[in-house]
Protein backbone atom coordinates (compact mmCIF):
# COMPACT_ATOMS: atom_id res chain seq x y z
CA UNK A 1 0.00 0.00 0.00
CA UNK A 2 1.28 3.46 -0.78
CA UNK A 3 -0.61 6.52 0.38
CA UNK A 4 -1.87 9.05 -2.12
CA UNK A 5 -1.56 12.14 0.07
CA UNK A 6 1.79 13.16 1.54
CA UNK A 7 3.12 15.82 3.90
CA UNK A 8 4.83 18.85 2.36
CA UNK A 9 8.56 18.37 1.87
CA UNK A 10 9.29 20.94 4.54
CA UNK A 11 7.71 18.59 7.10
CA UNK A 12 10.12 15.84 6.06
CA UNK A 13 13.02 18.23 6.48
CA UNK A 14 11.68 19.30 9.88
CA UNK A 15 11.63 15.65 10.91
CA UNK A 16 15.36 15.19 10.40
CA UNK A 17 16.77 18.70 10.73
CA UNK A 18 14.22 20.72 12.62
CA UNK A 19 12.76 21.09 16.02
CA UNK A 20 9.26 19.71 15.65
CA UNK A 21 7.21 18.89 18.71
CA UNK A 22 6.32 15.36 19.79
CA UNK A 23 2.92 15.57 18.07
CA UNK A 24 4.49 16.42 14.71
CA UNK A 25 6.93 13.56 15.20
CA UNK A 26 4.14 11.11 15.99
CA UNK A 27 2.30 12.02 12.81
CA UNK A 28 5.41 11.70 10.72
CA UNK A 29 6.36 8.37 12.30
CA UNK A 30 2.93 7.00 11.40
CA UNK A 31 3.04 8.28 7.85
CA UNK A 32 6.56 6.98 7.29
CA UNK A 33 5.55 3.54 8.51
CA UNK A 34 3.04 3.37 5.69
CA UNK A 35 4.74 5.32 2.90
CA UNK A 36 7.80 4.16 0.98
CA UNK A 37 7.95 7.37 -1.04
CA UNK A 38 8.43 9.64 1.97
CA UNK A 39 10.58 7.03 3.74
CA UNK A 40 13.01 7.22 0.83
CA UNK A 41 13.18 11.01 1.13
CA UNK A 42 13.82 10.80 4.86
CA UNK A 43 16.50 8.19 4.21
CA UNK A 44 18.20 10.61 1.85
CA UNK A 45 17.91 13.58 4.20
CA UNK A 46 19.20 11.68 7.22
CA UNK A 47 22.04 9.86 5.43
CA UNK A 48 24.70 12.52 6.19
CA UNK A 49 23.76 12.30 9.87
CA UNK A 50 24.30 8.57 9.77
CA UNK A 51 27.71 8.96 8.18
CA UNK A 52 28.56 11.58 10.77
CA UNK A 53 27.52 9.36 13.68
CA UNK A 54 29.34 6.34 12.28
CA UNK A 55 32.55 8.36 12.15
CA UNK A 56 32.34 9.66 15.71
CA UNK A 57 35.14 8.85 18.11
CA UNK A 58 34.17 6.37 20.80
CA UNK A 59 34.18 7.48 24.42
CA UNK A 60 34.00 5.00 27.27
CA UNK A 61 30.55 5.24 28.88
CA UNK A 62 30.21 5.09 32.67
CA UNK A 63 30.20 1.48 33.86
CA UNK A 64 26.68 1.76 35.25
CA UNK A 65 25.08 3.47 32.24
CA UNK A 66 23.49 0.36 30.77
CA UNK A 67 21.95 -0.64 34.10
CA UNK A 68 20.63 2.93 34.47
CA UNK A 69 19.01 2.63 31.05
CA UNK A 70 17.45 -0.68 32.00
CA UNK A 71 16.07 0.89 35.18
CA UNK A 72 14.59 3.80 33.19
CA UNK A 73 12.97 1.42 30.71
CA UNK A 74 11.43 -0.53 33.58
CA UNK A 75 9.71 2.69 34.68
CA UNK A 76 8.20 3.27 31.24
CA UNK A 77 4.78 2.04 30.25
CA UNK A 78 5.12 -1.08 28.11
CA UNK A 79 5.02 -0.42 24.38
CA UNK A 80 1.56 -1.32 23.13
CA UNK A 81 1.24 -4.38 20.94
CA UNK A 82 -1.65 -5.92 19.02
CA UNK A 83 -3.01 -2.59 17.81
CA UNK A 84 -5.58 -2.40 15.02
CA UNK A 85 -3.32 0.08 13.24
CA UNK A 86 0.34 0.82 12.62
CA UNK A 87 2.69 0.12 15.51
CA UNK A 88 4.44 3.42 14.78
CA UNK A 89 2.02 5.14 17.13
CA UNK A 90 2.68 2.65 19.94
CA UNK A 91 5.40 4.69 21.72
CA UNK A 92 2.97 7.59 22.09
CA UNK A 93 0.10 5.57 23.57
CA UNK A 94 -0.78 5.19 27.26
CA UNK A 95 -0.39 1.80 28.91
CA UNK A 96 -4.14 1.24 29.20
CA UNK A 97 -5.92 1.99 25.95
CA UNK A 98 -9.31 1.16 27.41
CA UNK A 99 -9.38 4.31 29.54
CA UNK A 100 -9.64 8.02 28.89
CA UNK A 101 -11.78 8.02 25.76
CA UNK A 102 -14.13 10.94 25.25
CA UNK A 103 -17.01 11.53 22.88
CA UNK A 104 -18.38 14.50 21.01
CA UNK A 105 -22.15 14.12 21.20
CA UNK A 106 -22.17 11.99 18.09
CA UNK A 107 -22.56 8.21 17.89
CA UNK A 108 -19.64 6.10 16.73
CA UNK A 109 -17.01 8.76 17.42
CA UNK A 110 -14.50 8.82 20.26
CA UNK A 111 -11.09 10.34 20.84
CA UNK A 112 -8.20 9.94 23.24
CA UNK A 113 -5.98 12.82 24.31
CA UNK A 114 -2.48 11.43 23.99
CA UNK A 115 -1.25 14.21 26.26
CA UNK A 116 2.32 14.10 25.08
CA UNK A 117 4.66 16.78 26.36
CA UNK A 118 3.63 19.47 23.93
CA UNK A 119 3.89 23.22 23.60
CA UNK A 120 0.86 25.16 24.81
CA UNK A 121 -1.99 25.14 22.30
CA UNK A 122 -0.89 21.93 20.56
CA UNK A 123 -2.82 18.70 20.99
CA UNK A 124 -2.31 15.12 19.85
CA UNK A 125 -5.32 12.86 19.59
CA UNK A 126 -6.09 9.31 18.62
CA UNK A 127 -9.50 9.21 16.95
CA UNK A 128 -11.71 6.20 16.38
CA UNK A 129 -14.76 6.39 14.13
CA UNK A 130 -16.99 3.37 13.67
CA UNK A 131 -17.59 2.39 10.06
CA UNK A 132 -19.94 4.94 8.51
CA UNK A 133 -19.91 7.25 11.56
CA UNK A 134 -20.11 10.97 10.89
CA UNK A 135 -18.42 13.78 12.79
CA UNK A 136 -20.44 17.00 12.89
CA UNK A 137 -19.43 19.97 10.78
CA UNK A 138 -16.87 22.13 12.50
CA UNK A 139 -14.46 24.96 11.80
CA UNK A 140 -10.76 24.86 12.67
CA UNK A 141 -9.26 27.65 14.74
CA UNK A 142 -5.78 26.51 13.84
CA UNK A 143 -3.98 24.04 11.62
CA UNK A 144 -5.02 20.42 11.90
CA UNK A 145 -2.83 17.71 10.41
CA UNK A 146 -3.80 14.06 10.54
CA UNK A 147 -2.65 10.66 9.34
CA UNK A 148 -5.13 7.91 8.66
CA UNK A 149 -3.93 4.81 10.50
CA UNK A 150 -6.55 2.34 9.30
CA UNK A 151 -9.78 2.48 7.34
CA UNK A 152 -10.62 5.80 5.76
CA UNK A 153 -12.87 8.82 5.74
CA UNK A 154 -14.38 11.25 3.29
CA UNK A 155 -15.25 14.92 3.57
CA UNK A 156 -15.84 17.89 1.31
CA UNK A 157 -12.18 17.85 0.26
CA UNK A 158 -12.09 14.22 -0.85
CA UNK A 159 -11.31 10.79 0.51
CA UNK A 160 -8.42 9.76 2.74
CA UNK A 161 -7.28 6.20 3.30
CA UNK A 162 -4.64 4.45 5.39
CA UNK A 163 -1.34 6.32 5.38
CA UNK A 164 -2.74 9.47 3.81
CA UNK A 165 -1.71 12.81 5.30
CA UNK A 166 -4.53 15.31 5.57
CA UNK A 167 -4.41 18.97 6.54
CA UNK A 168 -7.09 21.51 7.37
CA UNK A 169 -5.89 25.09 7.61
CA UNK A 170 -7.11 27.69 10.09
CA UNK A 171 -10.62 28.83 9.24
CA UNK A 172 -11.51 25.81 7.11
CA UNK A 173 -14.58 23.72 7.89
CA UNK A 174 -15.60 20.17 7.10
CA UNK A 175 -17.79 17.28 8.20
CA UNK A 176 -15.83 14.02 7.87
CA UNK A 177 -17.51 10.64 7.68
CA UNK A 178 -15.81 7.26 8.10
CA UNK A 179 -16.02 4.99 5.09
CA UNK A 180 -18.84 2.50 5.33
CA UNK A 181 -16.88 -0.73 5.18
CA UNK A 182 -14.30 -0.36 7.94
CA UNK A 183 -13.66 1.47 11.21
CA UNK A 184 -11.41 4.49 10.81
CA UNK A 185 -8.48 5.16 13.12
CA UNK A 186 -6.49 8.36 12.78
CA UNK A 187 -4.02 10.44 14.72
CA UNK A 188 -4.39 14.21 14.62
CA UNK A 189 -2.19 17.10 15.65
CA UNK A 190 -4.26 20.17 16.45
CA UNK A 191 -3.20 23.78 16.80
CA UNK A 192 -6.05 25.45 18.62
CA UNK A 193 -9.56 24.11 18.96
CA UNK A 194 -12.49 23.34 16.70
CA UNK A 195 -15.82 25.14 16.76
CA UNK A 196 -18.95 23.20 15.89
CA UNK A 197 -21.59 24.74 13.68
CA UNK A 198 -25.34 24.53 14.38
CA UNK A 199 -26.79 23.58 17.76
CA UNK A 200 -23.60 21.89 18.86
CA UNK A 201 -21.81 25.18 18.37
CA UNK A 202 -24.36 26.98 20.55
CA UNK A 203 -23.97 24.31 23.21
CA UNK A 204 -20.19 24.44 22.92
CA UNK A 205 -20.15 28.21 23.43
CA UNK A 206 -22.45 27.90 26.44
CA UNK A 207 -20.19 25.31 28.02
CA UNK B 1 8.33 -1.93 2.11
CA UNK B 2 5.61 -0.36 4.23
CA UNK B 3 4.93 -2.25 7.42
CA UNK B 4 1.50 -3.43 6.32
CA UNK B 5 3.07 -5.88 3.88
CA UNK B 6 4.58 -9.21 4.98
CA UNK B 7 8.07 -8.80 6.43
CA UNK B 8 10.90 -11.33 6.23
CA UNK B 9 11.75 -12.83 9.61
CA UNK B 10 14.49 -11.05 11.51
CA UNK B 11 17.70 -13.08 11.58
CA UNK B 12 18.26 -12.28 15.25
CA UNK B 13 14.72 -12.65 16.50
CA UNK B 14 13.71 -15.48 18.77
CA UNK B 15 16.89 -15.49 20.77
CA UNK B 16 19.44 -16.41 18.06
CA UNK B 17 21.79 -13.48 18.30
CA UNK B 18 25.04 -13.65 16.40
CA UNK B 19 27.45 -11.13 17.85
CA UNK B 20 28.17 -9.86 14.36
CA UNK B 21 24.51 -9.33 13.43
CA UNK B 22 24.02 -6.27 11.27
CA UNK B 23 22.84 -3.12 13.02
CA UNK B 24 19.57 -3.14 11.09
CA UNK B 25 18.80 -6.68 12.19
CA UNK B 26 19.61 -5.71 15.76
CA UNK B 27 17.25 -2.75 15.59
CA UNK B 28 14.48 -4.92 14.25
CA UNK B 29 15.08 -7.40 17.07
CA UNK B 30 15.02 -4.57 19.61
CA UNK B 31 11.67 -3.70 18.10
CA UNK B 32 10.45 -7.07 19.35
CA UNK B 33 11.79 -6.12 22.81
CA UNK B 34 14.78 -8.44 22.54
CA UNK B 35 17.11 -7.56 25.46
CA UNK B 36 20.17 -9.29 23.98
CA UNK B 37 19.89 -7.30 20.78
CA UNK B 38 19.48 -4.13 22.84
CA UNK B 39 22.68 -4.87 24.75
CA UNK B 40 24.59 -5.46 21.51
CA UNK B 41 23.24 -2.25 20.05
CA UNK B 42 24.22 -0.38 23.21
CA UNK B 43 27.75 -1.77 23.03
CA UNK B 44 28.08 -0.57 19.45
CA UNK B 45 26.60 2.89 19.82
CA UNK B 46 26.92 4.13 23.41
CA UNK B 47 30.49 5.37 23.02
CA UNK B 48 29.81 7.19 19.77
CA UNK B 49 26.59 8.72 21.04
CA UNK B 50 28.36 9.88 24.17
CA UNK B 51 31.04 11.56 22.06
CA UNK B 52 28.48 13.24 19.82
CA UNK B 53 26.19 14.44 22.60
CA UNK B 54 29.14 15.69 24.62
CA UNK B 55 30.42 17.60 21.62
CA UNK B 56 27.04 19.28 21.13
CA UNK B 57 27.46 20.31 24.75
CA UNK B 58 25.02 23.17 25.08
CA UNK B 59 22.84 21.77 27.82
CA UNK B 60 23.20 21.78 31.55
CA UNK B 61 22.69 18.03 31.81
CA UNK B 62 25.57 15.53 31.71
CA UNK B 63 25.98 13.83 28.33
CA UNK B 64 25.48 10.39 29.86
CA UNK B 65 22.03 11.42 31.12
CA UNK B 66 21.10 12.44 27.60
CA UNK B 67 22.48 9.23 26.11
CA UNK B 68 20.44 7.30 28.66
CA UNK B 69 17.26 8.96 27.36
CA UNK B 70 18.31 8.36 23.76
CA UNK B 71 18.54 4.63 24.42
CA UNK B 72 15.15 4.64 26.14
CA UNK B 73 13.76 6.25 22.98
CA UNK B 74 15.52 3.68 20.79
CA UNK B 75 14.00 0.88 22.87
CA UNK B 76 10.52 2.35 22.52
CA UNK B 77 10.76 3.24 18.83
CA UNK B 78 12.84 0.44 17.38
CA UNK B 79 9.68 -1.29 16.20
CA UNK B 80 9.33 1.53 13.68
CA UNK B 81 12.66 0.92 12.02
CA UNK B 82 12.74 -0.57 8.55
CA UNK B 83 15.53 -0.33 5.99
CA UNK B 84 13.49 1.94 3.72
CA UNK B 85 13.89 4.67 6.36
CA UNK B 86 17.65 4.71 5.88
CA UNK B 87 20.69 3.20 7.49
CA UNK B 88 20.52 2.26 11.17
CA UNK B 89 23.12 4.95 11.91
CA UNK B 90 21.00 7.60 10.19
CA UNK B 91 17.88 6.48 12.04
CA UNK B 92 19.68 6.56 15.39
CA UNK B 93 21.21 9.94 14.53
CA UNK B 94 17.76 11.41 13.95
CA UNK B 95 16.38 9.91 17.17
CA UNK B 96 19.38 11.31 19.04
CA UNK B 97 19.22 14.89 17.86
CA UNK B 98 15.46 15.04 18.34
CA UNK B 99 15.62 13.57 21.84
CA UNK B 100 18.47 15.85 22.90
CA UNK B 101 16.57 18.86 21.58
CA UNK B 102 13.44 17.79 23.46
CA UNK B 103 15.35 17.50 26.70
CA UNK B 104 17.19 20.77 26.26
CA UNK B 105 13.95 22.57 25.58
CA UNK B 106 12.40 21.12 28.72
CA UNK B 107 15.36 22.46 30.72
CA UNK B 108 15.41 25.94 29.22
CA UNK B 109 17.23 28.16 28.84
CA UNK B 110 19.69 26.28 26.67
CA UNK B 111 23.21 27.56 27.05
CA UNK B 112 24.68 29.37 24.10
CA UNK B 113 28.36 28.69 24.18
CA UNK B 114 29.17 30.69 21.08
CA UNK B 115 30.51 29.36 17.84
CA UNK B 116 29.92 25.73 17.04
CA UNK B 117 32.32 24.37 14.49
CA UNK B 118 32.54 21.08 12.71
CA UNK B 119 35.87 20.33 14.38
CA UNK B 120 34.16 20.54 17.75
CA UNK B 121 31.43 18.14 16.73
CA UNK B 122 33.74 15.63 15.14
CA UNK B 123 37.14 15.12 16.67
CA UNK B 124 39.27 13.61 13.96
CA UNK B 125 42.16 12.83 16.27
CA UNK B 126 40.56 9.96 18.20
CA UNK B 127 38.13 8.52 15.69
CA UNK B 128 38.44 4.85 14.73
CA UNK B 129 38.53 5.78 11.05
CA UNK B 130 40.26 9.11 10.33
CA UNK B 131 39.75 8.63 6.59
CA UNK B 132 35.98 8.74 6.99
CA UNK B 133 36.23 11.86 9.12
CA UNK B 134 38.45 13.45 6.52
CA UNK B 135 35.89 12.62 3.84
CA UNK B 136 33.10 14.25 5.81
CA UNK B 137 35.20 17.31 6.62
CA UNK B 138 36.14 17.65 2.98
CA UNK B 139 32.54 17.26 1.84
CA UNK B 140 31.32 19.88 4.28
CA UNK B 141 34.09 22.26 3.33
CA UNK B 142 33.00 21.79 -0.26
CA UNK B 143 29.71 23.44 0.55
CA UNK B 144 29.20 27.17 0.19
CA UNK B 145 29.58 28.91 3.54
CA UNK B 146 25.93 30.00 3.55
CA UNK B 147 24.89 26.35 3.36
CA UNK B 148 27.57 24.82 5.55
CA UNK B 149 26.92 26.94 8.64
CA UNK B 150 23.16 26.28 8.79
CA UNK B 151 23.89 22.58 8.40
CA UNK B 152 26.52 22.51 11.16
CA UNK B 153 24.35 24.48 13.57
CA UNK B 154 20.87 23.10 12.98
CA UNK B 155 21.38 19.62 11.53
CA UNK B 156 24.51 18.36 13.26
CA UNK B 157 24.68 20.78 16.17
CA UNK B 158 21.17 20.60 17.55
CA UNK B 159 20.32 24.30 17.38
CA UNK B 160 16.63 24.95 16.82
CA UNK B 161 15.70 26.61 13.55
CA UNK B 162 15.04 29.84 15.43
CA UNK B 163 18.37 29.76 17.26
CA UNK B 164 20.34 29.01 14.12
CA UNK B 165 18.47 31.59 12.07
CA UNK B 166 19.04 34.20 14.77
CA UNK B 167 22.72 33.42 14.97
CA UNK B 168 23.13 33.64 11.22
CA UNK B 169 20.84 36.63 10.80
CA UNK B 170 18.54 35.03 8.22
CA UNK B 171 14.81 34.21 8.25
CA UNK B 172 13.85 30.68 9.27
CA UNK B 173 12.52 29.96 5.78
CA UNK B 174 15.87 30.91 4.26
CA UNK B 175 17.68 28.74 6.79
CA UNK B 176 15.53 25.74 5.90
CA UNK B 177 16.06 26.25 2.19
CA UNK B 178 19.82 26.35 2.70
CA UNK B 179 19.78 23.19 4.83
CA UNK B 180 17.78 21.41 2.15
CA UNK B 181 20.20 22.55 -0.54
CA UNK B 182 23.18 21.52 1.57
CA UNK B 183 21.80 18.04 2.20
CA UNK B 184 21.24 17.61 -1.52
CA UNK B 185 24.82 18.68 -2.22
CA UNK B 186 26.20 16.41 0.46
CA UNK B 187 24.57 13.42 -1.14
CA UNK B 188 26.77 13.93 -4.16
CA UNK B 189 29.88 14.80 -2.16
CA UNK B 190 29.67 11.87 0.26
CA UNK B 191 28.42 9.23 -2.12
CA UNK B 192 26.40 6.24 -0.98
CA UNK B 193 26.81 5.09 2.62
Amino acid sequence: MNPRLHPPETRLLDHVAGDGDAAARALMDCHLALCDLCAAQVAELSAPGGRFLAAQATLVPPADLFSRIQARIAQEAPVQAGLPFTKALAPYLPSDLSKGWRGALTPGFRFLDLAAELPKGIGLYLVHMAAGAAFPEHRHQGLEEAVILAGGLADETGQLEAGDWGAMVEGSRHAPRALADEDCWLVARMEGEILFTGWRGILQRMV
Amino acid sequence: MPESLPQPPSPVANGSLPADAADGALLQAVGTQDPEAFRLLYDRYAGRLLAYVQAMGRGRLPAEDLVQEVFVAVWRKAGQYRPALGTPEAWIFTITRNKVLDIWRSHSPVEDRGELELETLMDGTSTPDPAVVATIHKALRGLPEDQRRPLVLAYFGGYTYEEAAGRLGVPVGTLKSRIRLALGQLKGLLGDP
